[in-house]
């Protein structure tokens, strides 16, 4: 009986000892994986500490940085803000910014509300051909936009929306398609739609049974229940409409219209020898889009996620 | 009451409110299906007839039939096969790169543990930022050394090699682009972060306890899990980067060095609005890619389906 217990005992502490190493090892591995992420994430987000860098220092310091000085300096030794100032002077700053602003805020409030009312109708009420409409309208997002391009300018110019004497400017173009839920935005549609399926069909049925017709099922019921997901699509609107480049440089034909992330694109075109004073201007087109994603970082991921179509 | 009774009549406005809510539905949704109709449908029909005409500055067309395809293949001034080469090159390795990444990260970040939300948003932030100043960006850190190139500046000052042509080279340009995809995936990340809560804790277990290894975890539970939302990222990401344009009119409008960048998208901007007398090669362009997306679509919708009929028909 004694060895043999002696042998269980052995045994036991043994494996109790491999437990242990397999768990050990799997705490540094934990470790190291978690090590390289955080890694990853300096890297990723170095470059925009060196666009905010790069826009605070002189020309000279850009050419031969203190950064691989003995030793490295992290901050720059002399802060220039007169670049955003000089910056700021080589646009028509205050023209762009309007005009950016002009087609920004139209665009969203546009797309909020063509997108919601065609999700809900898209989900919750019942018509012929509903399931084709909406496949077709979804597939829009994965065609190129290169196939429509010429036919539609087309089609605006003889609407009489293109070009510097039309009416707006020209900037028409690039506010309509949020009316119709095009260019990309029917991926708001979707969506929405995903959010609207999981609403109860017993609240549409019990509030017409007290009586409220759809506008008001919509207005007052719908709408309230879905703003996480409004807030979502105002969110990304913003910042597609704002970052808005293809279109932007087709349908914007003179410095008048120009918007912000047009004339960033042009006076990096100049090939102006003046980096920091790009880099203050790019600051400047970037800085909405960061303001944006650090007030609404909970909805921004949220919304992510509800865009990550399953099947 | 009464009408309740009257089962005629009690049809009739049972049919009257099935048209009304017919009705409502159509006004409703009016907005998406008119702009389907008028501003993808019709354009893209019309992109199709103006591919078989000679489109003069006027706007005048004259019926060619197929010969502006012809010309696609056949002139080469016009450089389609070289541009629709290129991009279709940087599509693949940019997919393929921007997948792997994003799922190498998004395994990472699934692990418990502190900063991972901060984490999170860190790798998410650059896909929100103008690809306009993104491209600025890049293109100021790899230039040279002289210029303010920050790449090049340690490659000189701290490896004590000769700095590498990012933005001059027929190779390394591509790299340049592809650091540019890398930075602003975030979004992929995001989803598939997500998308591996689904994956089921049990299974996971069951494969240890059955003595599976991390990559058994991987290929028999977490993989068929995220597959097709992991399939779905794939053709988007496709999508997009066949229509790759900012980074390129930052890098060089006129696809310099040797015209490799000068993507499909590039080429029809210029034939439809800077180059006179093009515009129905354009359309053709434009025609040629839309099928080549549909068919790379096509193709990798039926692998994945492929894939799907093997794991019922074999495995089970």
């Amino acid at each position: 009986m004694q060895p043999d217990i002696a042998a269980d005992m052995k045994a036991d502490s043994f494996t109790h000892k491999s437990l242990q190493n397999t768990i050990r090892r799997r705490k540094v591995i934990n470790f190291v994986l978690i090590f390289i992420a955080f890694l990853l994430a300096i890297f990723m987000a170095f470059p925009l500490y060196w666009m905010i860098r790069c826009s605070l220092v002189s020309k000279a310091a850009l050419s031969n940085p203190e950064f691989f000085a003995d030793p490295p300096s992290l901050f720059p030794k002399s802060i220039q803000w007169i670049n955003y100032a000089k910056a700021i002077k080589r646009i028509n700053f205050p023209q762009q910014l309007l005009n950016s602003l002009s087609i920004v805020i139209p665009y969203v409030i546009a797309n909020l509300f063509t997108t919601s009312i065609s999700a809900y109708a898209f989900a919750r009420i019942r018509f012929p051909l509903r399931g084709l409409w909406f496949t077709l309208v979804v597939c829009t997002m994965m065609l190129p936009n290169a196939v429509t391009l010429l036919p539609q300018y087309d089609l605006y110019a003889r609407m009489g929306i293109v070009g510097n004497d039309a009416i707006f400017g020209g900037k028409l173009p690039l506010i309509l398609p949020a009316f119709f839920c095009a260019s990309g935005n029917a991926y708001f549609v979707f969506l929405l739609r995903q959010f609207f399926m999981t609403i109860p069909m017993e609240l549409d049925e019990a509030a017409r049974i007290d009586g409220a017709g759809y506008a008001r099922l919509y207005f007052s019921i719908m709408l309230p229940l879905i703003k996480p997901a409004l807030i979502v699509v105002g969110l990304f609107s913003f910042i597609n409409s704002w970052n808005e480049f293809f279109y932007a440089i087709i349908y914007l034909q003179s410095e008048k219209v120009y918007t912000l992330t047009l004339g960033l694109y042009i006076i990096n075109g100049i090939r102006l020898t003046n980096y920091e004073q790009v880099m203050a201007l790019a600051v400047i087109v970037t800085t909405p889009c960061l303001l944006l994603f650090l007030v609404g970082n909970k909805y921004f991921t949220e919304g992510v996620k509800l865009t990550g179509i399953k099947g | 009451m009464a009408e309740i009774l009257n089962t005629k009549s009690a049809q009739k406005s049972h049919s009257r409110r099935v048209l009304n809510e017919y009705l409502t539905g159509y006004l409703y949704a009016s907005p998406a299906i008119l702009g389907f109709l008028v501003l993808t449908l019709y354009p893209m029909a019309a992109s199709l007839y103006y591919s078989f005409n000679k489109i003069s500055l006027k706007g005048d067309m004259t019926w060619v039939g197929l010969d502006n395809y012809r010309r696609l293949f056949t002139d080469t001034s016009l450089g389609f096969l070289k541009s629709m080469g290129v991009t279709l090159i940087y599509a693949f390795i940019n997919t393929f790169l921007i997948i792997l990444f994003c799922l190498c990260v998004s395994l990472l970040l699934n692990r418990e543990f502190r900063g991972r939300n901060l984490l999170r948003a860190i790798f998410y932030l650059p896909s929100v930022i103008p690809m306009i100043s993104t491209a600025i960006l890049w293109k100021l850190m790899l230039q040279n050394a002289a210029g303010g190139g920050l790449i090049n500046q340690f490659i000189m000052k701290v490896l004590k090699k000769p700095q590498l042509d990012f933005l001059t080279d027929v190779r390394l340009v591509f790299v340049t682009l592809f650091v540019m995809g890398l930075w602003t995936c975030g979004g992929t990340i995001v989803v598939l972060l997500a998308t591996l809560q689904d994956v089921p804790h049990e299974l996971l277990e069951a494969v240890e306890i059955d003595g599976g290894n991390a990559w058994h975890k991987f290929l028999y539970v977490t993989y068929p899990t995220i597959k097709p939302v992991l399939f779905f990222q794939l053709i988007m990401c496709m999508i997009t980067s066949i229509q790759v344009f900012a980074q390129s009119m930052v890098l060089s409008a006129n696809g310099a060095p040797n015209r490799m960048t000068y993507f499909i998208n590039i080429m029809i901007y210029d034939h439809s609005f800077k180059q006179v007398g093009l515009k129905g090669v354009a359309a053709a362009e434009a025609w040629m890619v839309f099928l080549v997306t549909l068919i790379i679509t096509s193709v990798l919708f039926y692998f994945q389906g492929a894939l799907k009929r093997d794991e019922n028909g074999i495995f089970n």
